[in-house]
Order: C-alpha cells, then sequence, then structure tokens
C-alpha cells in the first residue's frame, strides 16, 4: 500500500534529512581534513589549509610511526586492554559481593567504593607521585595500569551494581539447590545476565583509557613509556612543528578505535541502550 | 539516619585516607656538597625539556656517552616538551620528588626554586674566575645570580629579532628600518606588493609580551624597569609604558593583516607565513631561525636576515637591550648526587659537547664561549648570538621575569589592547592592580 505523504509530512521529512546531512558533515569533515593534512607539507598546510594534497605518499605517517608512534601506540593498546580486564572483573566481582552475597557491612563497603568517585585524580596526584617513586613504579607500565583501574573501579562498580541489584534472587536460589558454587554462579550465571552492562562499562572504560592525559603525562616519560595522547604533545614543539607528522601521528592514533568502532558497532550501540540506558 | 551518617564518614575518611597516605613521611636528604669528589657510581635523575624531535637525541646520546665513561652511573632522563615540563615539575616538586638535575627558565621561574631551597648554590664551581666558570659568556650566568650567588648552569642562550626575507625587502625596494617609526612606514610598501608585512600570531599570550618587553626596555630607564619587576618596588607609573603599549597597538593595526583578530592566530601559523614566503616579516626567537629556513620552506638561509626591533625615535629607555635570556639546569640542593650531578653538567657543556648543541639538527645556541661560530651554525643564528653577546644589556622576557599574578595581568592585557578590548592606560591600571595584590 502507498502512502501519500502530505506536503508538511515532506517538508519536515527534508529538513529532517537535511539536519542528519549537516550532522554527518560537521563530523566526519574534520576527520577527513586530519587524514588528508597527514599527506601535505607545513607548506601546503599553511598555504592551502582545505586544498587536497598535491602528493599522495606516506612519507608523514612513515616519520610519525619512527618519531615515536609506534611505542606510544603498543603502550597505549597495552595499557587499555589490561586495565579493562582488571576493571571490569573486580568490579563486576565487587559488585556481585555487594548485591549478591549477604557480607556483614556490605551498605558501608558500597559506600567506601562508591566513596572513591569523590576523589578527584588531581588531588591525589602529589601523594600518589610520591608513593609510586618509594614503590619503584614511578615511569613504568604497572603505574598506569594501576592507576587506571584503581580510579574506574567505582564507578563501573557503581554501574555494574545498579544492574546485579534488579536481576531476580531465585536465580541465585536455583544455582544453589544446584548445587552451584559462588564462583560458578558468578561465572556461569550471573555474569552472562549482565552482559548489556559489562559491554557497556568496557566501552566507557576503553574510551577513558585510550583518551587519558594527566596520569601519562606525570607518571610516565619518554618514548618507551608513554601512552598516544601525552606522546603526540611531544610531536610538537615551541619552535617549530611538523603539523603534517602530528596529524598522521593522530590520524594513526584515532584508527585503533574507529576500527574497534566499526568492528562492534552492533555492540556499542545495544551495550549502551541496554546497559546504561535500561 | 545514625547508620547514614556511620557510612557516609567512613566514605569520607577512606577516601581521606587514600590521599593523606601519601603525605606521610618524607626523605631526609643530605645537603648538597656539590665541591665533594664525584662518586661515580648510582642514578642520576635529570629532567630536561628536550622531548620530542629533534632535540630528544641531544640528552639521550650525552647520558650514553656518560655512562660508557662511568659505567657504574645510571642516567634516568625525563624528558618533557616545552609544554609538559612546567606541570611535571611542579608535581615533582610539591612530591619532594625532584630530580637530581632539572630544566629551569632565567627569572621568577628559577627565583621560585633558589628561595624555596631547592637549588644548589653552584658559586663555588661556576662563579666567573673559577675554571668551569670562565667557560660560559658572563652574561648567561648573570642570568641566573641572585645575591651574588650563581645557581643555574645556562645551556644554551637566546634573544628576540625581527626576521626578514630579503628577497621581498629588495623587490620592495626598502633598506633595514633603523627606526620604529620607519619599520611602521615600511609596512604600507609591502602590502602594495601583496605581501602581509609583519606575521603575528598571539593565539598563546605570550608573543605581545614579546614585542611589549622590547618596547619597555627601549622606552623605560633601565633602572625603573627593573624596579618595576618586582611588585615590592614597582609603581608602574613611567610614560615609557603607555608609549609602547601605544606603538605595539601602532604595529599590530598598521603590519598585520590580522589586526584586532591576531589573538586568534598561532605563532606557528605567523612562523610559516615567513617560512612560505607569504609575509615579509616575523619577530622571533633565535631558536625558531633554523625553523624558519629548514629545507622544503620557501625561505632559505640566503634569503633570511634578522635585525633587533628598532629603537622608537627619542625613546629614553636603553638602546642597546635586547630581550632574551638564557634556559638551563639547576641542581637540586638536597641531592645526595650533588657532585655527581655537577660533573655531568660540566660534562653536558664541555666545548665538544656545547658545539653538538648549536649545530643542525639541534641549533640551540649553546652559551659555552667557542661554541658557536659560523662553521657550525647557520649565519642568522651566529649574527642573533653574537648580536645578544654583544648588547648592553639582556632583558628577560616580560612573562617569567616577573610574579605570576602580574606576568597573567600582563597576558591580558596584551589580548586586550590587540582585540581594542582596552586602551593603553586601561592595560597598565590593570597591571598596576595586578602588582599591588601581589605585593
Amino acid at each position: 500500500m502507498v502512502t501519500r505523504l502530505s506536503f508538511a509530512g515532506v517538508i519536515a521529512r527534508v529538513f529532517m534529512w537535511t539536519f542528519l546531512l549537516c550532522l554527518v558533515v560537521v563530523v566526519i569533515y574534520p576527520l577527513t581534513w586530519m587524514v588528508l593534512n597527514g599527506f601535505k607539507t607545513n607548506a601546503e598546510l599553511f598555504g592551502n589549509p582545505f586544498a587536497l594534497p598535491m602528493q599522495w605518499d606516506w612519507d608523514n605517517y612513515a616519520a610519525a610511526w619512527n618519531r615515536g608512534v609506534s611505542n606510544y601506540l603498543t603502550t597505549s593498546i597495552l595499557v587499555t586492554i589490561t586495565s579493562t580486564i582488571a576493571t571490569v572483573f573486580i568490579s563486576a566481582w565487587a559488585a556481585y559481593g555487594l548485591t549478591r552475597v549477604d557480607i556483614p557491612l556490605s551498605r558501608t563497603a558500597s559506600t567506601v567504593i562508591l566513596g572513591g568517585l569523590m576523589l578527584a585524580p588531581t588531588v591525589a596526584l602529589v601523594p600518589l607521585v610520591k608513593m609510586f617513586q618509594s614503590m619503584g613504579l614511578y615511569n613504568t607500565f604497572w603505574a598506569l595500569l594501576i592507576l587506571y583501574t584503581a580510579f574506574r573501579i567505582p564507578f563501573t562498580t557503581f554501574l555494574i551494581r545498579a544492574y546485579m541489584i534488579d536481576l531476580p534472587r531465585e536465580v541465585d536460589e536455583a544455582a544453589e539447590v544446584d548445587g552451584a558454587s559462588r564462583w560458578t554462579a558468578f561465572w556461569r550465571i550471573i555474569l552472562p545476565m549482565c552482559r548489556p552492562i559489562i559491554i557497556s562499562v568496557i566501552i566507557l572504560h576503553i574510551l577513558f583509557a585510550w583518551n587519558e592525559y594527566l596520569f601519562a603525562m606525570v607518571f610516565t616519560s619518554g618514548t618507551d613509556m608513554q601512552t598516544l595522547p601525552v606522546g603526540l604533545t611531544s610531536l610538537m614543539s615551541k619552535h617549530g612543528t611538523d603539523y603534517p607528522v602530528v596529524f598522521a601521528g593522530m590520524v594513526i592514533a584515532a584508527l585503533p578505535v574507529v576500527v574497534l568502532f566499526f568492528a562492534c558497532q552492533r555492540y556499542f550501540i545495544k551495550g549502551l541502550a541496554d546497559g546504561i540506558g535500561k | 539516619m545514625h547508620a547514614q551518617r556511620f557510612t557516609a564518614l567512613t566514605a569520607l575518611a577512606a577516601a581521606s585516607a587514600l590521599v593523606l597516605s601519601g603525605c606521610a613521611g618524607g626523605n631526609a636528604a643530605p645537603a648538597a656538597d656539590i665541591t665533594a669528589e664525584p662518586e661515580y657510581s648510582g642514578t642520576l635523575s635529570i629532567l630536561t625539556k628536550f622531548a620530542g624531535e629533534p632535540l630528544g637525541p641531544y640528552f639521550e646520546n650525552l647520558a650514553a656517552e656518560y655512562e660508557e665513561l662511568h659505567p657504574e652511573v645510571t642516567i634516568e632522563l625525563i624528558q618533557e616538551t616545552d609544554q609538559s615540563v612546567k606541570d611535571k615539575t611542579k608535581t615533582l616538586t610539591a612530591s619532594g620528588a625532584l630530580p637530581d638535575i632539572y630544566f629551569t627558565w632565567a627569572g621568577n621561574w628559577a627565583q621560585n626554586f633558589i628561595d624555596g631551597g631547592l637549588a644548589a648554590d653552584l658559586t663555588e664551581v661556576i662563579e666567573p674566575g673559577t675554571e668551569w666558570g670562565d667557560t660560559f659568556g658572563e652574561a648567561s650566568l648573570s642570568a641566573f645570580q641572585v645575591d651574588g650567588k650563581y645557581f643555574g648552569i645556562p645551556l644554551y642562550n637566546n634573544g628576540k629579532f625581527m626576521g626578514y626575507n630579503t628577497k621581498i625587502f629588495d623587490e620592495v625596494g626598502i633598506e633595514v628600518p633603523t627606526t620604529f617609526e620607519e619599520l611602521i612606514e615600511s609596512c604600507a610598501p609591502i602590502r602594495a606588493a601583496g605581501y602581509e608585512p609583519i606575521a603575528f600570531g598571539n593565539k598563546d599570550g605570550w608573543p605581545a609580551l614579546h614585542y611589549l618587553q622590547q618596547l619597555f626596555a627601549y622606552n623605560v630607564p633601565s633602572d625603573v624597569l627593573h624596579a618595576d619587576f618586582s611588585p615590592a618596588t614597582a609603581t608602574l607609573d613611567d610614560p615609557g609604558y603607555v608609549t609602547s603599549l601605544e606603538q605595539f597597538k601602532t604595529l599590530v593595526d598598521e603590519c598585520t593583516d590580522t589586526g584586532t583578530g591576531t589573538n586568534g592566530v598561532l605563532y606557528s601559523t605567523a612562523q610559516e607565513a615567513l617560512a612560505g614566503g607569504r609575509a615579509a616579516m616575523y619577530y622571533q626567537e633565535i631558536l625558531e631561525f633554523d625553523t624558519v629556513t629548514a629545507e622544503g620552506n620557501v625561505v632559505t638561509p640566503e634569503m633570511f636576515g634578522i635585525f633587533p626591533l628598532p629603537v622608537p625615535e627619542g625613546a629614553k629607555g636603553n638602546p642597546g637591550a635586547i630581550e632574551g635570556s638564557p634556559e638551563g639546569y639547576l641542581i637540586n640542593a638536597k641531592s645526595p648526587q650533588a657532585a655527581l650531578a655537577v660533573d655531568f653538567m660540566k660534562f653536558a657543556t664541555s666545548l665538544e659537547n656545547a658545539t653538538v648543541l648549536s649545530s643542525p639538527p639541534y641549533g640551540q645556541p649553546s652559551t659555552i664561549v667557542g661554541a658557536v661560530t659560523p662553521e657550525t651554525s647557520s649565519a642568522a643564528v651566529f649574527d642573533g648570538i653574537t648580536q645578544v653577546n654583544e648588547a648592553s644589556e639582556l632583558i628577560i622576557w616580560l612573562d617569567t621575569v616577573t610574579v605570576p599574578e602580574v606576568a597573567d595581568a600582563w597576558l591580558a592585557g596584551g589580548e586586550a589592547l590587540i582585540s581594542g578590548g582596552s586602551t593603553p592606560e586601561q592595560v597598565l591600571e590593570s597591571v598596576r592592580n595586578a602588582s599591588h595584590s601581589a605585593e
């Protein structure tokens, strides 16, 4: 059956499509501009910032890669993966204990963990540097792993706890009747039921760890240990910056997250919709 | 209600414990003995401002060579950029984890460490007349001199000059201006020939202060200017200030294409306008000379010339003053490795290593006498550093020579003047207020 749209309906659709197209341009154009400028020279970039590159060679991308971006990328990937696993696992286990197990002072424990949300990273910076220096963790991979995990546990636990608390108690009782241990009930039953929120917190943690700047800037130095956000600033100098190389570095930095997004787009949208927006 | 309050207090206590636990204790380190015979063992930590290309490898190579000479010594480098070194230094200072050797600017930044007892007094080893001290230019050493004591090790020198495209000057048929008024007059014919007379970007605020400080040095008597740097003695009422601010505003309005929109332009955009042959002049530091004439740029070393910002007619200050100052390193007064730190810095400032620092790709004009020569450095860098060494007075950057509150007022004032938001008198009044508050 063909429905005839009213004139107002057509106008509304035109406006909607125009708006959406504008939105696409606003999002895509800066990214495209960044990629294109990675192919230019400094003179081209400043002379004709919006023109297409004169040559399509990969020199700037190779230069960025050789100037430390390969190291920054490796560190960023490792820190992001390990801290995501550690944070999500510890938070999920904590949320399980707080919501599904009768333990003394569980409300107090909840408040203490959630109290961590109130602790601004900048406030803790100075004592943390002192502690990490004395422990020999300063400028190590472990420093970032511990910090990224510790500072995200309160928020992640808060989200998973809010989801777990609504799961029916009968599930635990049924598992117990079937002889499942606490670990089995958590690993085989509760955790799979929390899949939407787990996906959501994984996404949020990846975005946090990939883009975090303050801790990475203060607790690391040198190309071997720095992450992408800090390392990319090393490509810029007060007395002369090869901007196309910086743009190339930014493209390399953005690529893994963009690829991850397209590969897991379905989970991203569904995870955020089902998890946080439940 | 009671239970809720208890849990809230518990949470607060836990969070506080997390913060405070790191504050407990402290390292009671012995005072630095810089004259002791160095023990060539242990770890030496160094905070540099040389992260990234092309400067990054300089200290890495130095460290590797020093470790090879002294196998028992390990050098721990913390390399930061111009942007991140401030935050890193502040955090390390606050946490009592300042490295054995650390970067510093001259002026108020170094003064804070000296006043705080965090910089070792190096007078015995570096003052003029000592073996090491005599290898430095005396003006460079005096940049880190306080109350007759020498605290800093100047590594490289710097100064501000107007860089110009000689080809455009020839094409337009103008000579290098000898007065500020001639400079302003030269802008119209340059613009008529299709070029931007002076490229200027003030997005970061400090480029305006570089113009202002040089004009202050020309227009305000030297003793008054120096007294005005310190809030305790500042009056900031010399008519030379308003004259300088007016001259600066004239330059922005008459000689830049960006005019009142200059605050939205990056200094690097301006630098690139000269390097790309689109602008005739750009006011820049010696450290930028080799970047402007780097391979691939329209402006080649042969097309590049420099001159100090011309002196205004009838100026009552010091016409021979050049704005600039060395950047260098301090040694942690609490470092148990102070003698070794001094030994490393002697190695870093040897003529051989100083020459390497002054040559491409580093191009940082060393403060060591004889390190910058026409053979090792580009003609412009050699010319610039010669003029700095011959200047009757070196005036430190306005944003580092005074206290942060006053520097911030100057930054805001410079921006307001460019945009037309404030008159010279209003800018000076706001700086005066900031100085009174800081007093």
